[in-house]
């Protein structure tokens, strides 16, 4: 076996590889970052700022977005620096009964979970966030809903990884897999060989291409959420917010009877930056990796966040964007080693959750490679799962 | 979503703009120009001052005058003009997003597309920069000749090109007074005849200046000057205090060229022409098919070659649609070149012209390496 660059080589400098890194460097593994591009260039860089355990499955996906909560309560001290976190709670506003009545059911479902949220009538709701449309139907309130920066993370998680000793490469493109003996060994890149004990795929909406290379045939795939930033102002709200029509999207889709929103698979979210600047979305639409944003799109979501925050009319859009979600078909991420391919472990396919489940995917795979008992069982996102899928069928 | 069909839309209003409008209208292209202000004319309508040139540059006319006469010819020539209709974004397929006066959004679908929305001014950064009563030179011009008012009653300029130059003139003309011109080079920037005015109307010209700060409780009320050594660097101890109520910098202006960069277009970039500047051929065409630049958005000039480029853009955008024959179109294109050369040549006019030669061979450059890649994708 040719030296070891490293006993770690994570592909991907996004939000999930640079906290996987991080964790390791914690457990004085030396970890090698190597990114395509540049730190926080992918979705890390084009996405919005949430943590919200409500908007997570009630089972084992809400229960890991609660351990990554935990992390984060302690994430600016342990980096050491300003990452605006804010707990500030969120709300999940309804546009009509149908909405409500599925947040509703959802809100038993996540307090069985163990998450603390509350349904608000409108009056209730306009109390908190008093610039909302009198014409919603109410809201569901989870003071536990949380935002942070993404940059700032990413860069932090790197100043730490590199202050421990690990180290990052940009403008790397992996190319291949190396291997040695059948067992993933290291990557091949533009810049030269690279050798490890793992070999990480952290690289998201890219990680069936990465995934393929090692063999497996990893279900995910890009889909494109458009985004657009306002203008800095004042306190419009005081808390980030997404629509419950999410769930009648993704639950009675047959109840839609919008075509645009149906095929732009649209809903309302909004958060205001630590600047004064608003972040509106959201689409989820699968337009392979064309990152261009829409007039349709746009139109929608103007339209849309207007109806939901009527103040909004009076500002000045300044800048739209677009970022890839890596969408996995059963909603949940590949987390943790294949079978039959030693060497390589999976921590990708987080569709919109990477924000929020950045810490705790950094910590289990740190875990897992560190030869520590993992701390939560994750068989529920093993990658395994497709693998016997594609057996049986 | 409203929607627009046109075979030529036009981003600008300006000289450009409607100079390619009144070309692209005349061969018989159907045309919309899209203009975010209330008033056409761009910067035209602000100048008061003399064109200079030679005749069939319209020189010793005045800017508004031909801002006037140019209004005019549009409306005889059958384009369309949408004035207070911002366009936000160019998308695939050469479609716009338009926010029109009407507050409707429009979709714009055009076969060729003509950019040509100008440039802005540069800012400088220095402590009490931010105080109300600093400006643009530019801002300072459109307050006094197009609404009126004046921006201050002493006022010191920084730069001294011909915009700084002209507007401190036009700004002693509307009763201000012009307490200093400031120039960080060593010489003079703008033309003898525009220094000359002012220096006999006693307003000094200090060249090796700079502002070292602004201050003011509310708003500006003085200017800290300070005088700089070859390396440009500010000296010790020749700090002058001048008292004034508005400070305006002129210190250029660069392309915008956001729209451009939002459809894809190619870039280089040329100091000299006030930085990233879009490839272009001489038919105005950038590395986007089907999508023009004409005027400032292709490198900061001025208003003459603003309008030769215009129409350049707008003859050969009706060309390509079939409204003009080939014959036709060589023909009225050679005389706008022949009429552009001669505006790019004395000494500012030679560096432009050297300046839009690297810009055209970069052009080159890319179709090159482009044609050898198999074509535009």
């Amino acid at each position: 076996m040719p030296k070891k660059d490293a006993d770690v080589i994570v592909i991907g400098g996004g939000i999930i590889g640079t906290s996987i890194a991080y964790q390791l460097s914690k457990r004085g593994k030396k970890a090698l970052v190597i990114e395509r591009n540049d730190l926080c260039s992918g979705t890390s860089g084009a996405c919005d700022a949430y943590i919200t355990p409500h908007t997570k499955k009630p089972g084992f996906h809400l229960a890991l977005c609660l351990e990554s909560l935990k992390l984060y309560a302690n994430m600016e001290k342990e980096l050491g620096d300003d990452l605006e976190y804010w707990q500030r709670g969120g709300f999940q506003p309804c546009e009509d009964e149908l909405s409500f009545q599925l947040v509703s059911e959802n809100a038993k479902a996540l307090m069985a979970g163990g998450l603390e949220v509350k349904m608000m009538d409108i009056d209730e709701f306009r109390r908190h966030e008093p610039n909302m449309s009198p014409n919603l139907t109410g809201a569901l309130h989870c003071p536990a809903a949380c935002q942070v920066n993404p940059f700032k993370l990413v860069m932090s998680y790197a100043r730490n990884l590199k202050k421990m000793g690990s180290g990052i490469m940009v403008n790397t493109e992996v190319r291949d897999l190396l291997w040695q003996d059948k067992k993933v060994a290291g990557v091949k890149t533009g810049k030269g060989d690279f050798y490890a004990d793992y070999v990480v795929n952290a690289t998201g909406s890219w990680g069936a291409q990465i995934a393929a290379m090692a063999g497996l045939e990893a279900p995910i795939e890009p889909r494109r959420g458009q985004i657009i930033v306002t203008e800095p102002t004042s306190t419009v709200i005081n808390t980030t917010m997404q629509s419950g029509m999410y769930l009648v999207i993704k639950f009675h889709p047959e109840k839609i009877t919008d075509e645009t929103m149906k095929r732009l698979g649209s809903g309302f979210c909004i958060e205001q930056t630590g600047d004064g600047t608003i972040l509106i979305g959201f689409t989820r639409e699968f337009a392979g990796y064309d990152k261009s944003t829409t007039l349709e799109g746009i139109e929608y979501i103007v339209n849309k966040a207007c109806t939901y925050l009527p103040c909004l009319r009076d500002m000045h859009v300044i800048r739209t964007f677009s970022g890839f979600r890596p969408y996995v078909v059963d909603g949940l991420p590949l987390i943790g080693p294949v079978e039959g391919i030693p060497g390589f472990i999976m921590a990708a396919g987080h569709e919109g959750d990477g924000v929020a489940l950045s810490p705790i995917t950094g910590k289990l795979v740190a875990e897992m490679i560190a030869g520590e008992p993992v701390s939560f069982n994750i068989d529920a996102f093993s990658p395994n799962r497709f693998i016997k899928q594609a057996q049986q069928a | 979503m409203r929607k627009i069909e046109t075979d030529i839309a036009i981003i600008g209003a300006g000289s450009a703009g409607l100079c390619a409008a009144i070309q692209a209208a005349a061969a018989g292209a159907g045309v919309v120009v899209f203009d975010e202000n209330q008033l056409p004319g761009g910067q035209l309508f602000k100048q008061i001052h003399k064109f200079f040139g030679s005749r069939e540059h319209q020189a010793g006319v005045r800017g508004f005058e031909i801002g006037q006469q140019l209004l005019e010819d549009v409306k005889k020539s059958g384009a369309k003009v949408m004035l207070d209709s911002v366009v936000y974004g160019l998308f695939a397929e050469n479609s716009l997003g338009v926010i029109a006066e009407d507050k409707y959004h429009y979709e714009v679908k055009a076969k060729k597309i003509i950019l040509a929305a100008g440039a802005k001014e540069n800012y400088m950064a220095f402590p009490g920069s931010t105080l109300p009563g600093v400006m643009g030179a530019g801002a300072a011009q459109t307050m006094i000749n197009v609404n009126r008012v004046l921006p201050g009653k002493r006022i010191v300029m920084l730069g001294s090109g011909n915009v700084g130059l002209i507007v401190s003139y036009q700004l002693l003309q509307a009763g201000a007074q012009v307490a200093a011109v400031v120039e960080a080079a060593p010489t003079i920037g703008g033309y003898g005849v525009h220094a000359g005015k002012i220096r006999r109307a006693g307003v000094p010209i200090l060249t090796s200046h700079t502002i070292k700060e602004v201050y003011g409780k509310e708003e500006v009320e003085g200017v800290v000057l300070a005088q700089l050594d070859e390396k440009w660097q500010m000296i010790p101890g020749t700090e002058q205090d001048i008292q004034a109520d508005t400070l305006c910098l002129a210190v250029g202006l660069n392309p915008m060229t956001e729209l451009a960069w939002m459809a894809g277009c190619q870039f280089t970039h040329i100091p000299a022409l006030g930085g990233h500047v879009p490839l272009h051929d001489h038919n105005m065409e950038t590395t986007k098919p089907g999508i023009y630049v004409a005027g400032d958005i292709t490198g900061v000039e001025e208003a003459s070659s603003a309008m030769e480029e215009g129409k350049l853009a707008g003859i050969a955008a009706a060309a390509a649609l079939g409204c003009l024959s080939q014959e036709e179109a060589a023909a009225k294109k050679q005389e706008v070149l022949r009429r552009l050369d001669m505006l790019r040549t004395g000494l500012f006019g030679e560096k432009r012209k050297a300046a839009k030669e690297q810009q055209m061979a970069d052009m080159a450059g890319w179709q090159a390496l482009t044609a050898e890649k198999g074509g535009v994708k």
